[in-house]
């Protein structure tokens, strides 16, 4: 039907568009919560029926119960970890890797903020909000990361041949990938896009993260939207009635 | 409904009713559409390994203990508010209060007060800062500066520049009054601290160096008689100074030494 652009992981581009502004609109689609096989499902505990791979309860619910697995964390629940990592890594990962670092560094910052707070687990008060917790300590330690990585290589010295890089097979994608696109963005502009769109917080748990206001965080997505929109506005307008095509 | 409302929409959230006219603007624009298709979250692939989680679920069980939740913040804003009214009531005790004396009230009262209000709001950013995403609502980031700024405004409000003969003798008497009253708050500041999180040591440095520097700054304004601007300026408010960029030169050096750590475990 003239769909030229399926969006990863999606059927169609148009769904794809409506369950994405739902989910910006916070009728929330829920990210999927699955437990890898033998662990216990971060929902199960409030016994809300649950398979695998099966979208279920609101996003205010997962965050619920994501708060009761960190006071069971501190009180050395077993299972409290196991769910929290299962829960949260996925999102993490995420936050790492659309700021610009390789899978492998990704992988050694997720490590490297688990263990964090792992070591500050104290310092979560009942009743609050865990994600904006998590997303501040990740944040610093994505900055310290990057510290170390920059220390790094300003000791190295660039070898004469390079290592021929794997040639990617992929489907041809009219659009930037989400982080070459934020890329144009000033750090705390892509930081604030990042905590919105991949992390899924709100602006008042993007502010906590950040440690900074509502408004700030506001005005740094309204400034990082219309300059995305500048951005965007340069491609050709005959790609994007090409794309309208697709639409219902 | 146009681009501007869609952002507004995508950011602060909405009802069903909104969503409809969000998708019939989009519907119309492609400018918009590109922008929300092109920030779909979904389109960032990545999940750890099952390898990355096992070893990170390995490393937290191996050291899974239960641990004692922090006190409330307002607790830990008491001690900060408390430390300070102590350290300033010992120092007036102990050194005099020559300064209110020959002060109007008005100069008496309004300085007090801005000293009061700034250590009030360093302590309200410390305590905020000591645990993580945690609700700002005053950036700590320019806080240091605006309450120096304030406070600069202030003294010269209030007080006027007179010709002080022994600019430098009485500025380096004050000095050495005000220095070790700040140094003696930064220890109990500092023990407060190690009860939290401190993710920006540089920031929460130089925000701890500050506060303890007003104590100094503080015993000097109920001490010192010297009503001249410049010396006040100078003298009782680099008291502050020093003990913020103090502060700030720890925070600095606990950032690298804990980054030295982190690529030596041996060390």
């Amino acid at each position: 039907m003239g769909v030229r652009r399926p969006i990863r992981k999606e059927t169609a581009g148009a769904p794809g568009l409506v369950s994405y502004l739902r989910g910006a609109l916070e009728i929330k689609v829920v990210e999927r919560v699955t437990s890898p096989p033998g662990r216990t499902n971060i929902t199960g505990m409030d016994s809300v029926s649950s398979s695998p791979g099966v979208t279920q309860g609101s996003f205010a619910q997962r965050s619920l119960d994501l708060d009761r697995w960190m006071e069971r964390y501190q009180q050395a629940d077993p299972d409290a970890p196991r769910a929290l990592i299962g829960a949260v890594s996925p999102a993490l990962l995420r936050f790492f890797r659309s700021q610009w670092d390789s899978r492998e560094q990704a992988d050694d910052l997720l490590q490297e903020t688990w263990m964090r707070i792992h070591r500050v687990r104290h310092t979560y008060r009942s009743g609050e909000p865990v994600l904006p917790w998590i997303y501040a300590i990740a944040r610093r330690v994505r900055v310290d990361g990057y510290r170390k990585r920059r220390r790094i290589s300003l000791h190295e010295t660039a070898v004469e041949v390079l290592p021929e890089l794997p040639i990617r097979v992929e489907q041809p994608d009219p659009l930037p990938e989400f982080e070459t696109l934020i890329a144009v963005l000033p750090e705390s502009q892509r930081e604030v896009l990042t905590l919105l769109k991949v992390a899924g917080l709100n602006l008042e748990e993007v502010a906590r993260a950040t440690s900074s206001t509502v408004g700030s965080v506001k005005q740094k997505a309204h400034r990082a939207y219309e300059r995305l929109r500048k951005v965007l506005q340069t491609r050709p307008e005959a790609e994007l009635r090409e794309e309208a095509n697709g639409l219902p | 409904m146009d681009c501007r409302d869609v952002d507004r929409a995508l950011l602060e959230g909405g009802g069903i009713a909104q969503l409809q006219d969000v998708q019939d603007h989009l519907r119309s624009c492609g400018h918009c559409r590109t922008l929300a298709q092109a920030l779909d979250p979904r389109r960032v692939e990545a999940a750890p390994s099952s390898d990355t989680l096992r070893h990170i679920e390995q490393s937290l069980a191996a050291d899974l203990r239960a641990v004692q939740p922090m006190w409330p913040l307002s607790y830990f804003f008491t001690a900060f508010a408390g430390i300070f009214v102590l350290i300033v009531s010992f120092g007036a005790y102990r050194m005099g209060t020559f300064a209110i004396s020959v002060m109007s009230p008005l100069q008496a009262a309004a300085i007090l007060c801005a000293l009061a209000a700034s250590a009030g709001l360093l302590a309200y950013s410390l305590v905020h800062q000591m645990v993580p995403g945690s609700r700002q609502r005053v950036s700590p980031q320019p806080l240091p500066a605006g309450i120096m700024v304030f406070l600069l405004l202030i003294v010269a409000g209030l007080f006027q520049i007179q010709q002080d003969p022994k600019f430098w003798a009485h500025g380096w008497a004050c000095l050495s009054v005000g220095t070790p009253f700040a140094l003696f708050a930064a220890v109990p500041f500092w023990f407060l601290l190690r009860r939290g999180a401190v993710l920006s040591p540089r920031l929460t440095g130089a925000a701890t160096g500050l506060l303890s520097g007003l104590v100094g700054t503080s015993v000097l304004e109920v001490h010192c008689p010297n009503l001249d601007a410049l010396h006040i300026v100078t003298w009782h408010l680099g008291v502050s100074l020093l003990g913020a960029t103090t502060g700030l030169g720890i925070g600095f050096l606990a950032e690298r030494s804990a980054r030295r750590r982190q690529n030596d475990p041996s060390a």
